[in-house]
């Protein structure tokens, strides 16, 4: 077999695990609520001064006006939000929509920080469009207006999402170790769950004297605090070396979670322990991921779900 | 139907490349640029005990009082982005696997006149909020127990001038 052979056969073998049609109201579902919960956030960060952001690159990309109008941006929002879930010119809207996501998400962005929790949803939303069946459940399907010839059940974008979730935990597993050990031996979680909060620096414990002329200190990050620093985890906190284990249970789960790609038992496995792992964190550190354990709905067989109550 | 369906497998293939190849290359690089990133996070050596360090910003106003801008009042910037945003895209970091912005063969004068650049972005909002702003005053302290600091850096930059003064304190 060649590589086309072999590409084709991993991402246009077909199954019926899945069901796209379901999987766009979900996304958009997800996504509306994740916005409407931001929105008082997105609306204090659309005041910052102009000179005050760092558009990047992928944003320039987006030939809208920068920083965006609130209003316009509120208005097109429900638009795009309305005609996606309920499917009209489906493809178009899904596609409109994820461009308006990643430009509003974008924009909080390019003030300072980097909403970490916005970028994976809006790229699922943006290979959405491609999903075959994407317009099944839809104004567009009742009325007939499906443009495009149909497609056949395709599981690429189950592969796909999952690789993009594999691809985050992973890189945030590489992120632990390639700066230093303080990570494995839970000393960056005790000083997250006990150290002091607000925008502070830090320099680098490998700092050489020759880059220290900038300021006599070597600066090298921000310091990410926590949200909150919550009793549980201040609890937890104080106990070395149960840090230490739940600071490696965190890396080898997210070292290993690209696993999840082979089987369907693994894929299981590492999202049930993923619900865990965000609620812990959610429970210690006051982080809120869970659009994320939201999108796990995807990967539910729903089929199967609704032949149950047939 | 047959050629139709090669076209969306090429489109599709096509789109898997592109998106996770410039995933890839944001982890490889450590580089992090919405929507695509190395996802860092929490993975910053820090530990307790060690030393941190705060930024302060002041203005100098015309009636020469030096006063600490309020970030949110004097210039419309929300506080922690406003510090990030600085450090991220101005000051820069040493460290190659900062993710969001770290100066490669950084020189004495590239750095000063990001720094220079960023005074006088700020003059240029606060004076358009009504400021009378002589000197935009950027400070580097090591954090000894809030609200004890010691100063280890200064840069006083003067919007009239361009001119940037650039003082090293040392170890206290």
């Amino acid at each position: 077999m060649n590589y086309v052979e072999i590409w084709n056969q991993y991402w246009f073998s077909t199954s019926d695990h899945y069901e796209y049609g379901l999987w766009r109201i979900i996304i958009v579902f997800g996504l509306l609520y994740y916005t409407l919960e931001k929105w008082k956030l997105m609306g204090r960060a659309m005041k910052t001064p102009v000179e005050f952001t760092w558009k990047s690159p992928y944003l320039k990309l987006i030939p809208f006006h920068f920083p965006p109008n609130f209003r316009l941006l509120f208005i097109s929002g429900a638009i795009l939000f309305t005609m996606a879930l309920l499917g009209i010119y489906t493809r178009l809207s899904v596609f409109s929509l994820s461009i308006w996501f990643i430009y509003f998400f974008g924009f909080a962005s390019s003030t300072g920080g980097y909403a970490h929790s916005a970028s994976l949803p809006g790229l699922i939303l943006l290979s959405a469009t491609f999903f075959p069946g994407i317009d099944n459940h839809s104004v567009d399907a009742l009325l007939g207006w499906t443009a495009l010839a149909p497609v056949p059940q395709f599981d690429w974008p189950a592969k796909l999402v999952l690789l993009m979730f594999s691809m985050v935990y992973f890189s945030t597993g590489v992120a632990k170790v390639r700066n230093g050990n303080s990570f494995l031996s839970g000393d960056t979680l005790e000083f997250m769950l006990l150290g002091p909060t607000g925008t502070n620096f830090s320099s680098d414990s490998h700092v050489r004297p020759d880059q220290k002329w900038r300021d006599g200190i070597g600066l090298a990050s921000f310091v990410y605090d926590v949200r909150q620093q919550r009793p549980l985890g201040k609890f937890m906190a104080q106990n070395k070396t149960g840090l230490a284990i739940g600071s490696w249970m965190t890396f080898i789960w997210e070292i290993l979670f690209p696993l999840s790609l082979f089987s369907r038992e693994a894929m299981i496995f590492f999202l049930v322990t993923g619900v865990l792992f965000h609620l812990g964190v959610y429970l210690t550190m006051g982080i809120n991921f869970f659009i994320y354990v939201f999108l796990y709905l995807l990967f539910i067989d729903w089929n199967f779900v609704f032949s149950l109550f047939r | 139907m047959g050629t139709d369906l090669e076209i969306y497998k090429l489109l599709v293939s096509a789109f898997i490349l592109v998106t996770i190849g410039i995933q890839v290359w944001a982890i490889i690089a450590s580089s992090e640029e919405f929507p695509f990133g190395a996802n860092v996070m929490f993975g910053h050596n820090l530990r307790l005990g060690e030393p941190l360090y705060k930024m302060t910003f002041l203005f100098t106003l015309s009636d020469g009082q030096t006063r600490v801008v309020d970030i949110y009042k004097d210039l419309g910037a929300a506080e922690f982005t406003f510090y990030r945003l600085f450090f991220s895209k101005y000051y820069k970091s040493i460290n190659p696997h900062f993710s969001q912005g770290w100066a490669e063969n950084d020189t004495l004068e590239d750095f000063r006149s990001r720094i220079a650049k960023f005074c006088h972005l700020m003059w240029q909002v606060g004076t358009r909020k009504q400021l009378q702003i002589d000197r935009v005053i950027v400070q580097v302290s090591e954090l000894k127990g809030q609200p004890q600091t010691n100063l280890r850096a200064e840069f006083i930059y003067d919007p009239r001038t361009n001119d940037l003064k650039h003082t090293i304190y040392g170890a206290q």
